[in-house]
Parts: C-alpha cells; sequence; structure tokens
C-alpha cells in the first residue's frame, strides 16, 4: 500500500509538472501551427528559433499590471480563474497513462535506509481507475462551466456577461452528446473504468485484415460525436463563441489581465489536454502501439508489463495525445466560427439525435452479444454505417431549419407588421 | 428476477392500459383531420372502460391484492364519470379559441392521474410509492394551471404545485428515515423490521420520526389540517370539472398510500404501547372535520364551500383510519375501521362527482356554476339536474337511505367499537353542522327565485355522469352488500391474512405450502411470491383450491446453499401475530430464509 | 435527553436566527461567532461520541476527511440560507453539493457522489446560476428588498431546529444500534456501519465484505432493471407527462397568429 502511494505521489508530481510544460509549449506550439497554416515564420526572436517564447510569455504574463473594473464583484472576480483552472487539473487524475506497471523491483541491498526495498506488483500507472472513471470526466466536464459563467459575470462588463452566457449555453448544450457518446463506448465496453476501456481496445478485427480494434473504428460516429463535444466544450474554434475576437473583444476573460489572465489560458489548455487524453484512451487505442506489437510481444500488447513497457506505453499514448492536439490547432486555423443559433441547432437538432442513435445501437450491440447471437464488434461497425445513412435519409424528411432569418422584432426594419414583435404582442 | 417483473406487469394490466390510452388520446389530439380529433374523448372512455374490465380478469386479479383491484375498479369507475362531466371542458378553457391545441392533453393528463391512483394499492417500495403519487399529482397540477384562461387558474395552479412540490419534500423527507431505520425500501423487508421491533413492545424513535413526517406531507393530498390551506384557492381557481377531479384522485391516492404505510407497522400502534401514531391521526381527525366545516358555513362561492367539504370529509376518513383494522381490533366488520375508511372513500367520491357534475351541467358565468346566486330556483327549469345534485347533497350530509349515511355509520361503528368515542362524537357533530350548509344549496335550488337567468350545456355528458352518480348514491345506500364485501376484502388484505405457511427444505430446495382464505376477487389465488436475491426464485408454483381458501405450493431455489443440518426441518412459520404483507408468502419465505441462511 | 446537545442546537438556532439576511440592524457577526461556538461545540461533542462508541483505550478520533467535508458542508449549507445575495447562495449550493459527494464517497457510495456532481453541480444549480445571472446582470448592484429580506425568520428557525434538535437526540441517545433497529446487513446498513467505523476512525477499507464480486455500477445496474425496473419506468412515464405539461404551459395562445409564420394549424 505505502509503495504504491509513493509511487502515485511521485508520479502524480512528475505528471503534473511535465504536463504544465507541456502546457507552456503548446502555447508556443499554436502559434507556430498557425504561422505554418497562414505562411508565417512564427515566433522566432526568443531563443534559438523561438524556443524560448513561452519562457518570455511567462515573465511577459508576471509583470503586467492587475486590473480589476470599478464595478466587478471583487471575490467572483478573484474565484473565477481558480474555479476555472481547478476541474481542468483534476481531470488528469483519471487519465490511464500507462497501463499497469508489474515491475516488482527490489531496490539493492547497499542503499541506505531503502535497501532491499521491493516495489510493489502490479501498480496502475494512474493517479486514480475509480469504478465511475468515465463519469469523473464528465461530471469534470460539468464544473468547468462554473469558472467561465462567474468571470463572465463577475467582470462587471457587457461583453464579458454575454461571452459568459454564451459559454454557459453552449457547454451545457453540448455537454448531452458529449455524455451520450462516452456512454456508448462505456457501454460495450462494459465497464466505466478508463484503464479497462484502453486495454479493451488492445487487439485487432481480425487476422486477415488487421485494423486495430479502437473503437475509433468500431464506432466512428461516436467518436466524432465526441469530438465535436470536446471542442466545444473547450470553447475553441468553430465554437469560440464566448470569447470571439470580433464581438465580444475577449469574452468572458476581456477584463483580466496579467496572471489571472494566464489562468484562463493554463486551463483552457489544460482542458485540450484533458480531452485530447480522454479521446486517446477511450477511442483511439490507449497505450497500444499498432502493429509494432506483434513484433514485441508477439502478440496483443499486455495490461501489465515491466519498466520498459510502461515507459514504451508512456511515451505511444503522449504521442497520442500530442498528435491529437495538432489536430485540434490544425482545425482552429482551419474552420471559420459559427453563428451562435447555428451552433445550438446543430448540438440540439442533429448531435443529441445522433447520440442517441449511437448510443441505441452500443445498447442494441451489448444484448444481441449477451445473447450470443452476434460475437464480432464488426456488427457495431456497421450498426454505425446505417445509423449515419438512416440519418441521412431521415434528414430529407425533416424541416429544414430556418437559416439566417429575419426576426420582426418591434420597430426594427425588419417588421413588416408594425407594432407586432416577434412574440405576437401588440 | 424476470419472472418476478412480468408477475408485477400483469397485475398492473390495467394502469398499462390506461397510460397507453394516455399516449394515444395525446396523439389524436394533435391530430390534422377533425374527425379523429373529435374522437379523443371517446378514446379516452374506451381505454377507461377496457382498464376497467381488464382489472376485473382473473390473471390480473391473481398477480395482485383484493386492495388493489378494488382501487383499480374504484379509480375506473370514478374515472369514468369524471371524463363525462369534463366532456366539454377544452371547449371552456378559453372561450375565444375552440379547443384545437388541448384536448389531448387535457385527456391524457386526466388519464395519466388517474393510472396513478390506481396503480397505488400495488406499489412495493418507497420509491414506486412516492412516484406513484407523483404520478397523481404532477397532471393535476398541470390541468389546474391550463384549464382556465383566466389568472385565477394560473394562480391556483403556481399555489398547488409550489405547496405541493413542498408536501413532496416533506413525505420524501420521512421516507428517508423510514429507509435508514429499516435499511431496505421494500415494504416486505421494512415490514420484518417492524415486527422485529414490535415483538420487542415498542416502535424505533426513527419510524416514529419518519411516519409522522410522511403522514404530514401526505396530509396534503388529502387535504387534511396541517397543510389543507390551498384547497378553497386551488379549488376555486381552477376549472370546474379539474375541481372534481382534485377531489377525488388525489385524495384516493393519499389515503390509500396512508393506509399502506400504516400497514407497514402492522397496525400495532392502535392496541399497542406507543401512542404517537394514534394522537397525531386523532388530532388530525379533530381539527380537519372540525375546520372544514366550519369554514365551509361561511362561503358563498359553492366550490370554496366544496373545498372546505371535502378537507370535512377526509376528517372522517380519518376518523374511520385512527380505529385501525378488524384483526388488530380483534373483532368483526363493524370494527373495522379501514374498511370504513374506503367504503367512505367511495362514497364521497360518488356523491362529490356527481355534484360537481351537476354544477357542471348549470353553466355559470364560466365553466361551471359558482356563486350559490347561480344555481338559484333552478329546480323550475331543470328538475332533474337539480333532483341529482340535491340526492348528492343529501348523500353528503348523511341522509338514512344514502350512501354517504352508511358510509358515516360504519365510521362512528367501528370508532365505538374501537373505544374512540370522542372520534365517534366529532363525526357526529360536525355532520350536524355540515348539514346546514349544504341544506343552504339545496333551500337555493329549490325555494329561492331565479336570479339569473339560467345557462346550461348543450351536451349529455355532464348531466349523464349526475345522474349516474345520483342513481348510486340511492343504489349502495339501499343495497350496499356487493360493494361492502369487496370492500371488507380489500380491507382483510390489509388485515393480513391469519393462513398459515409451510416451508419444507430438502437439499437446498425449499417448499412452501400456504393456506389462505380468500376474497372474492381473488378466486383464491394469492400466488404471486415477490422474490429477491436473497431468497432465490420460484421456480414452479402450483395453485389448488376452491372458491373458500387456497393452497399454494412454492418450489424454491436459493441463492445460497443452504446447511445441511436444515435439511428436512419443517416449521409454521408465520408469526401469531398478524404480519402486514404483500403477501403473507413473502415475509415468511424472508424470515425463513434467515433462518436457514444462519 | 442529552443536554450538551440541546445546548448545541439552542446556539446552532441562535446563529441561523442571526445570521438570516433582515433589513436593517444586521447582527452577522455576532451570528458568525455563535455558529462558530456551535461548530466547535459539535466537533469536540462527536470527538467525545467517537471515543465512547470505540472504547477510550483505544484513543480513536474523528476521521479527519469526514471532519473536513461536514464542516465545509455545514458552513456551506448555512451560506446558501444566509447569504444575502442570490447568486453566492447559488454558488455556496455548488460548495454544498461538492462536500456531499466527499461525505458519499467516505461511504463509498462512489456512483452516488458522481452523479449527485453531474446532476446538481452540472445541470442544476448552473441554470440556477445563469437564471440568476440574467435576472441580475452587473457586479454590485443592489438587490430588492424581498429578495433579501427573510419573511418570517422566527418561525422558520423555530420549525427547523425543533425538528433538528429531534433527530440528533434521538441519534446520539445510547448507541448507534438504538438508533437503527437491528437487522439485517442491507446495503444501507452496512453503509452506515462502516460510516460509524469512518466517524471513529478507523480504516474501513480494511474491512472485507461487504461487497462481492460486483462493482458499485454493477449493482447498480442490476438493481435497477430487476427490483426497481418499474419505478423505473414510471420515472420516464413521469418525465415525459412533465415535459408535456411544460410545453401546454409555457405555450401562449397567440390572437395575432402568423406574424413568425410558422408552427400554426390550419383554422377550421
Amino acid at each position: 500500500m505505502v509503495g504504491t502511494f509513493i509511487f502515485h505521489l511521485i508520479f502524480g508530481l512528475v505528471l503534473f509538472n511535465v504536463l504544465l510544460g507541456i502546457v507552456a509549449y503548446l502555447i508556443l506550439l499554436e502559434r507556430k501551427t498557425a504561422a505554418w497554416i497562414q505562411d508565417r515564420i512564427g515566433p522566432n526572436r526568443v531563443g534559438p528559433k523561438g524556443l524560448m517564447q513561452p519562457l518570455a510569455d511567462g515573465v511577459k504574463f508576471i509583470l503586467k499590471e492587475e486590473f480589476m473594473p470599478a464595478n466587478a464583484d471583487r471575490w467572483l472576480f478573484y474565484l473565477a480563474p481558480i474555479v476555472i483552472i481547478t476541474p481542468a487539473l483534476c481531470g488528469f487524475a483519471v487519465i490511464p497513462w500507462g497501463g499497469v506497471l508489474a515491475a516488482g523491483t527490489r531496490l539493492p541491498e547497499w542503499l541506505p535506509w531503502i535497501g532491499g526495498w521491493a516495489f510493489p506488483h502490479n501498480v496502475p500507472v494512474m493517479l486514480a481507475n475509480p469504478q465511475v472513471g468515465v463519469l469523473v470526466v464528465i461530471a469534470i466536464a460539468g464544473l468547468s462551466i462554473y469558472g467561465v459563467v462567474l468571470a463572465g459575470w463577475a467582470s462587471g462588463s457587457k461583453y464579458s456577461f454575454l461571452g459568459g452566457m454564451r459559454a454557459a449555453a453552449q457547454m451545457i448544450s453540448y455537454e448531452i452528446p458529449l455524455i451520450l457518446s462516452l456512454l456508448s463506448v462505456a457501454v460495450v465496453a462494459g465497464t466505466m473504468r478508463l484503464g479497462t476501456i484502453a486495454q479493451d481496445q488492445v487487439g485487432y478485427f481480425s487476422t486477415v485484415f488487421v485494423l486495430p480494434q479502437w473503437n475509433i473504428f468500431i464506432q466512428p460516429l461516436a467518436f466524432i460525436l465526441f469530438v465535436t463535444c470536446i471542442f466545444a466544450e473547450a470553447n475553441r474554434t468553430p465554437f469560440d463563441l464566448a470569447e470571439c475576437e470580433s464581438e465580444l473583444v475577449g469574452g468572458y476573460h476581456t477584463e483580466y489581465s496579467s496572471m489571472k489572465f494566464a489562468m484562463f489560458f493554463l486551463a483552457e489548455y489544460s482542458a485540450m489536454i484533458t480531452g485530447a487524453a480522454v479521446a486517446v484512451a477511450l477511442f483511439l487505442g490507449g497505450w497500444h502501439l499498432p502493429w509494432l506489437d506483434k513484433l514485441l510481444y508477439g502478440g496483443a500488447q499486455p495490461m501489465s508489463t515491466g519498466w520498459a513497457g510502461m515507459f514504451l506505453k508512456l511515451v505511444v499514448f503522449g504521442a497520442k495525445v500530442i498528435l491529437f492536439l495538432f489536430f485540434y490547432m490544425w482545425v482552429r486555423w482551419t474552420l471559420p466560427r459559427f453563428r451562435f443559433d447555428q451552433l445550438m441547432n446543430l448540438a440540439w437538432r442533429s448531435l443529441i439525435p445522433l447520440s442517441l442513435g449511437t448510443f441505441l445501437m452500443a445498447g442494441i450491440f451489448v444484448y444481441l452479444r449477451q445473447e450470443g447471437i452476434i460475437e464480432h464488434r464488426g456488427w457495431l461497425l456497421l450498426g454505425n454505417i446505417l445509423l449515419v445513412l438512416g440519418a441521412l435519409v431521415v434528414g430529407r424528411w425533416l424541416p429544414s431549419t430556418p437559416t439566417n432569418q429575419r426576426v420582426p422584432v418591434a420597430g426594427s426594419r425588419y417588421n413588416k407588421w408594425p407594432g407586432v414583435s416577434s412574440t405576437g404582442n401588440a | 428476477m424476470a419472472e418476478d417483473v412480468n408477475t408485477s406487469l400483469l397485475g398492473l394490466l390495467p394502469e398499462i392500459i390506461l397510460l397507453c390510452t394516455a399516449a394515444v388520446v395525446l396523439l389524436m389530439g394533435l391530430a390534422r383531420r377533425d374527425v379523429l380529433r373529435r374522437l379523443t374523448q371517446w378514446t379516452a372512455v374506451i381505454g377507461v372502460i377496457v382498464a376497467f374490465v381488464a382489472a376485473y380478469s382473473n390473471d390480473v386479479q391473481s398477480h395482485t391484492t383484493a386492495l388493489g383491484t378494488f382501487l383499480t375498479l374504484l379509480t375506473c369507475g370514478i374515472g369514468l364519470l369524471l371524463l363525462f362531466s369534463a366532456w366539454e371542458m377544452p371547449f371552456a378553457m378559453d372561450p375565444a379559441h375552440t379547443d384545437r391545441h388541448y384536448r389531448g392533453e387535457f385527456f391524457a393528463m386526466l388519464l395519466c392521474s388517474l393510472a396513478g391512483v390506481s396503480m397505488m394499492a400495488k406499489v412495493n417500495n418507497l420509491i414506486w410509492l412516492f412516484l406513484a403519487l407523483e404520478l397523481v399529482s404532477i397532471p393535476t397540477y398541470i390541468v389546474v394551471a391550463t384549464g382556465r384562461g383566466q389568472s385565477e387558474a394560473q394562480e391556483a395552479g403556481i399555489k398547488y404545485f409550489f405547496l405541493g412540490a413542498l408536501s413532496a419534500a416533506i413525505y420524501l423527507f420521512g421516507f428517508s428515515y423510514l429507509y435508514g431505520f429499516s435499511g431496505s425500501t421494500q415494504f416486505s423487508a421494512i415490514t420484518a423490521v417492524f415486527q422485529s421491533d414490535i415483538s420487542r413492545h415498542q416502535l424505533p424513535w426513527m419510524a416514529i420520526l419518519g411516519l409522522l413526517l410522511v403522514l404530514l406531507g401526505i396530509s396534503y393530498k388529502i387535504a387534511a389540517v396541517p397543510l389543507h390551506f390551498y384547497a378553497a384557492d386551488v379549488y376555486q381557481g381552477a376549472a370546474t370539472p379539474v375541481t372534481a377531479f382534485l377531489s377525488f384522485a388525489p385524495k384516493a391516492a393519499g389515503f390509500v398510500a396512508i393506509i399502506l404505510l400504516l400497514g407497514l407497522t402492522g397496525w400495532h400502534f392502535s392496541s399497542g404501547p406507543d401512542v404517537t401514531i394514534p394522537a397525531l391521526l386523532t388530532v388530525m381527525a379533530v381539527l380537519t372535520m372540525t375546520i372544514g366545516n366550519v369554514l365551509a358555513l361561511l362561503q358563498r362561492n359553492i366550490k370554496r364551500m366544496f373545498a372546505y367539504s371535502s378537507i370535512a370529509h377526509s376528517g372522517y376518513i380519518l376518523a374511520a383510519l385512527v380505529a385501525g383494522p378488524a384483526l388488530v381490533a380483534g373483532g368483526g366488520w363493524a370494527h373495522d375501521g379501514v374498511a370504513a375508511a374506503l367504503f367512505y372513500l367511495a362514497a364521497y367520491s360518488l356523491m362529490t362527482v356527481g355534484a360537481f357534475a351537476a354544477l357542471i351541467y348549470m353553466q355559470g358565468k364560466a365553466d361551471g356554476a359558482e356563486d350559490i346566486d347561480d344555481i338559484a330556483g333552478i329546480s323550475s327549469e331543470h328538475p332533474m339536474t337539480a333532483a341529482c345534485m340535491a340526492i348528492c347533497l343529501l348523500s353528503l350530509i348523511g341522509m338514512p337511505g344514502t350512501i354517504g349515511f352508511l358510509g358515516k355509520l360504519f365510521i362512528v361503528q367501528a370508532d365505538l367499537s374501537t373505544g374512540h368515542w370522542i372520534l365517534a362524537v366529532f363525526v357526529v357533530v360536525n355532520a350536524a353542522i355540515a348539514a346546514a350548509y349544504y341544506l343552504r344549496i339545496i333551500a337555493a335550488m329549490y325555494v329561492r327565485e331565479p336570479w339569473t337567468p339560467s345557462h346550461v350545456r348543450t351536451t349529455l355528458a355532464p348531466r349523464f355522469a349526475a345522474a349516474l352518480c345520483a342513481a348510486m348514491v340511492i343504489g349502495f345506500g339501499l343495497a350496499p352488500s356487493r360493494l361492502l364485501s369487496d370492500i371488507r376484502h380489500a380491507a382483510d388484505y390489509m388485515a393480513g391474512s391469519s393462513g398459515t405457511v409451510r416451508l419444507t427444505v430438502f437439499k437446498g430446495r425449499a417448499k412452501i405450502t400456504s393456506h389462505f382464505p380468500t376474497g372474492s376477487f381473488g378466486r383464491g389465488r394469492r400466488s404471486s411470491l415477490l422474490t429477491d436475491p436473497l431468497a432465490g426464485y420460484a421456480r414452479r408454483s402450483r395453485l389448488a383450491g376452491d372458491q373458500n381458501s387456497c393452497v399454494v405450493k412454492h418450489e424454491f431455489i436459493f441463492a445460497r446453499p443452504l446447511k445441511k443440518d436444515t435439511a428436512w426441518s419443517t416449521a409454521r412459520l408465520l408469526p401469531p401475530s398478524p404480519v402486514l404483507e404483500r403477501n403473507p408468502a413473502v415475509v415468511a419465505l424472508r424470515m425463513s430464509a434467515r433462518l436457514i441462511v444462519r | 435527553m442529552d443536554y450538551a446537545l440541546a445546548v448545541a442546537t439552542a446556539l446552532g438556532a441562535l446563529s441561523i436566527y442571526l445570521l438570516l439576511p433582515r433589513g436593517r440592524g444586521s447582527l452577522v457577526k455576532t451570528g458568525a461567532l455563535v455558529g462558530v461556538l456551535t461548530l466547535g461545540a459539535a466537533m469536540l461533542y462527536l470527538l467525545r461520541w467517537a471515543g465512547l462508541q470505540e472504547g477510550v483505550s483505544q484513543g480513536a478520533g474523528l476521521n479527519v476527511f469526514f471532519c473536513l467535508f461536514a464542516l465545509i458542508a455545514v458552513i456551506s449549507a448555512t451560506a446558501v440560507i444566509c447569504h444575502p445575495r442570490p447568486l453566492y447562495c447559488a454558488l455556496y449550493f455548488v460548495l454544498l453539493t461538492l462536500a456531499l459527494a466527499g461525505l458519499f464517497i467516505l461511504l463509498f457510495a462512489q456512483f452516488m457522489a458522481i452523479v449527485l456532481i453531474i446532476i446538481y453541480a452540472g445541470a442544476i444549480l448552473v441554470t440556477y446560476v445563469f437564471v440568476i445571472m440574467l435576472a441580475s446582470p452587473g457586479g454590485n448592484v443592489t438587490v430588492a428588498d424581498y429578495d433579501r429580506v427573510t419573511t418570517n425568520p422566527l418561525l422558520a428557525v423555530l420549525v427547523s431546529f425543533v425538528l433538528l434538535g429531534t433527530v440528533l437526540q434521538l441519534m446520539f441517545i445510547g448507541k448507534p444500534r438504538a438508533f437503527m433497529a437491528a437487522r439485517p446487513a442491507g446495503p444501507v446498513a452496512v453503509g452506515m456501519a462502516m460510516g460509524h467505523k469512518i466517524l471513529a476512525g478507523k480504516p474501513a477499507l480494511a474491512d472485507p465484505k461487504p461487497t462481492s464480486k460486483m462493482g458499485v455500477m454493477e449493482l447498480l445496474g442490476v438493481n435497477l432493471y430487476s427490483q426497481y425496473a418499474l419505478p423505473l419506468e414510471l420515472a420516464g412515464i413521469l418525465l415525459t407527462i412533465s415535459l408535456v405539461g411544460a410545453v401546454m404551459i409555457a405555450r401562449k395562445n397567440e390572437p395575432a397568429a402568423g406574424v413568425l409564420g410558422t408552427g400554426q394549424m390550419p383554422t377550421e
């Protein structure tokens, strides 16, 4: 017990610091990516190739003036950055970074004090693997709304307030398909432990057709839904209406400066990492190194490995996360922003029905598997494809969304009925 | 486990029919064709009738208790009358608009609420009980708020909803204590725990606290004293057919819930050492009937008057419940307070729905006559309806020859024979007070000259409902034997059965043989055994028996292996004191299972 | 009757009464002082009680996490009803929810804890906060009197604390066995027994029982779809009805139809 605790303590400390470091360099990566996509050079002054830029940014943040608007709510203004950063960091705890460590190493006898101490067997390389792991992710996503809303309201500024309200509405709407797509994965895996779900994907479709049986290939629709929703949850483009510069200056963090602003930055990128890590663990096979594991292990990658295996897993997992983060940035600098009604329509009229459909499919699959009628997971892939086709067919019959509607508000220039507002009251 | 669900589902067939009808009605109200929309009411009526018929079938009855069947039949019967009296209701909701929007929703809400009342006696755990109570209440909140296009209705709806939510919180709080005290939400487990505590001659404090909170919370549903004050405003504000509905559905549900929950204690309080609950019930009963009647005297608005009279009648029923069931009191039919309560509930529903139907027919300013002037001198123009109304009112007073007289008689009898003479005196005195305001309405109809030109509805339905009610009030008043026997069996179940259960264990299998006297409903088949993972599941059940008794043989497989030394142990397992349980066999089984596994 | 407990309850009542927001002559500081005293006394009482339960020789104390979560819960619950500004009340409610989730985790009800956070903090209270913010935008805007001043503080405090006092007295008279009747180990009984252990500072983890092979989620699923299958369905029906009812109540009867030209039925 004590050994496990010490391992987790050290692992947690290392993880936390590494991730915070990664966050700093993510910002550099983001700027470099933007520059690359826009055919610019990007930051290149500080250090070799601009590699010290994050340090300069940090110093800049610390040296800036702390500012608070006159009619801000003092307490909440201070509280908001804290509230926003906490859930973003809490998410790291349940991510299965590296399987189970089954080293059982015994320290050499000649070491002082700790000589001869045996390292515990079978330690999960994650901070916590609770039975309700997936639900923890959902709960954290739910709590992350508060920081944004509070920041928007406490600033006492119209831009901030609108940004906060937009963010809250958006996050509440997108939480539903997020939860449903997570659940359809959990239902198929038969567990809510993230570690078990990750290990569940280690393997291949068949001996001939060597596609890894990752959930992205089994439930592609759920993956697409999930990715869309974490983009929205992280307030990233194309869903960054809460902070869109062209309308709301900076959105909910307009009035923040210095380290408080840095907290918002940090929270955004931490949330991105958490989202990417959850996506990797649940959909992209976790630590599974496709194809090569056959060479290394002669079969599927086992759950418990020694030190070398653990580091391999950590590297694979980390690489997938970084790739996914690059995907985040790629999208950000490629896609334009939605309009607010489009955003809401997308959530309520497309994503939620579709995610209900995927959940239903997963349920049907699990039932049939339990009854012994079907065994192979490929059937679920077929179900997902059928669902997409069905949605396309049904979509033709649904009434179309009124786009770009001119709402006849009383007194506006679109109002053809003078004195009658859109709500029908004279 | 699967057997368990299927078993319960068959017993719930009438409720399922009602809910399905509600869904169909909901959709029909939205239909594009006017023809379909006109059929909405008829569909609702047919659904209720089918549910009524289903409740009569043997298969359904063998999977539920006599009380469950009785309540379902009562609900469907009264529900039919309520549907008739609400026939034109959606047309009247908003005079500027011909219905079109609300018909489907309105009747669907009524049907859902009826389904809730109907399943009330079939529940077997606290969560289900809570949900059933809410299923009764939530549709009523909605129809109260939307029933009329006037601000009074919205005010009434808001009041009703918020106070209802408060009361739900109170009884849910009580449930949590019952759960905490017993460690289970299942009635059978709670009963078993009570049983073991009662044998030590005291109820645990936590259970008493829970029961007190539950009783206080549910007193809202039945409009009894601590939470009665909403009644007048809500009854007045709601549309008259909705008011009629309110005087039946929540009340019936609330009383059955009280009966079930007091049943959990085995009714031991009424003769046991602990006086908290009987004292509370007595005080509630006395205050409820007195306050209701005295305040009713002061009203001019007929709907307000009926609200207070409804409070008063709740007091009478509470007075009956204090007496407890017959078996505990150790006497026969005359001692049976539960039967008296159930009888009075049925009687009151008939009388009050009849009176409201007549009021709806005699259309006043809005959707029903409201002020006492609205019905002044109406007997000359509409003698039939006035007569129906008068009959119902006389029955509410308790005139001999009507069902109301019998109801009060049974209550007084039960109270006197169990030694609660104070309550009996209060019932009698209050009946006398109540006569004053009921007679005032009758006098207005028959003696006074018409005050305003009378309007009546052209539809036949409310009039038909009123006539039916009046006929039944007289009919059951003169020949109550059938109703009485049914109610007696229903109440008999509540008292617990005096049958025996025999358990035989052999090599991990147990056979249970039980003998029970039967009621007229079940035709001797109280065979449904609700099992749980501890007890194992019924592998095979066999039934035998005749009209008067039955033998049920169950073969059980236990989840855990039984010990060898208990093989072939046979015991009489039903304890000498009556157990109050959905099915005595279950209690016996659980107790035995516990014995054996130890 | 346990007089120490009665005094503590009375002190708590006094402090809540003083803390409840009122128009003028606010006595918040006095109330807070009394409240802190009460909490301290309650903690001391619990310590003594826990010691009595386990026997003094073992030198048992209270579980640190229990104390922490309980203190946060009590303080934030007080703030929920006593804070003069609605938004703060809602936020304290969030805090209360989190503290309760912590207590649930101590009782090994992980699912309950997380679902409490998801549903209360993540859904219901966000809506509350949203509505409150929309109703009172901006930073330091004064709230209307009817939102700020408690109606009938004395009555409310009396009723709630009489109830609380009764419950507490019943709970702490004698042993927990008298509080709960003797019964077989259902899930709650086990939970409560563990709770008592946790209260007494014993490691509940070391307890080899009560779980079988099934985890929390599996047990919950099996229970929901066997014993509670019908209530579950009933809850679904109830929600559907509420939804229909909400639409029914929210729908307006628009006399001037056709402005937006959508959703209108053809006239008969």
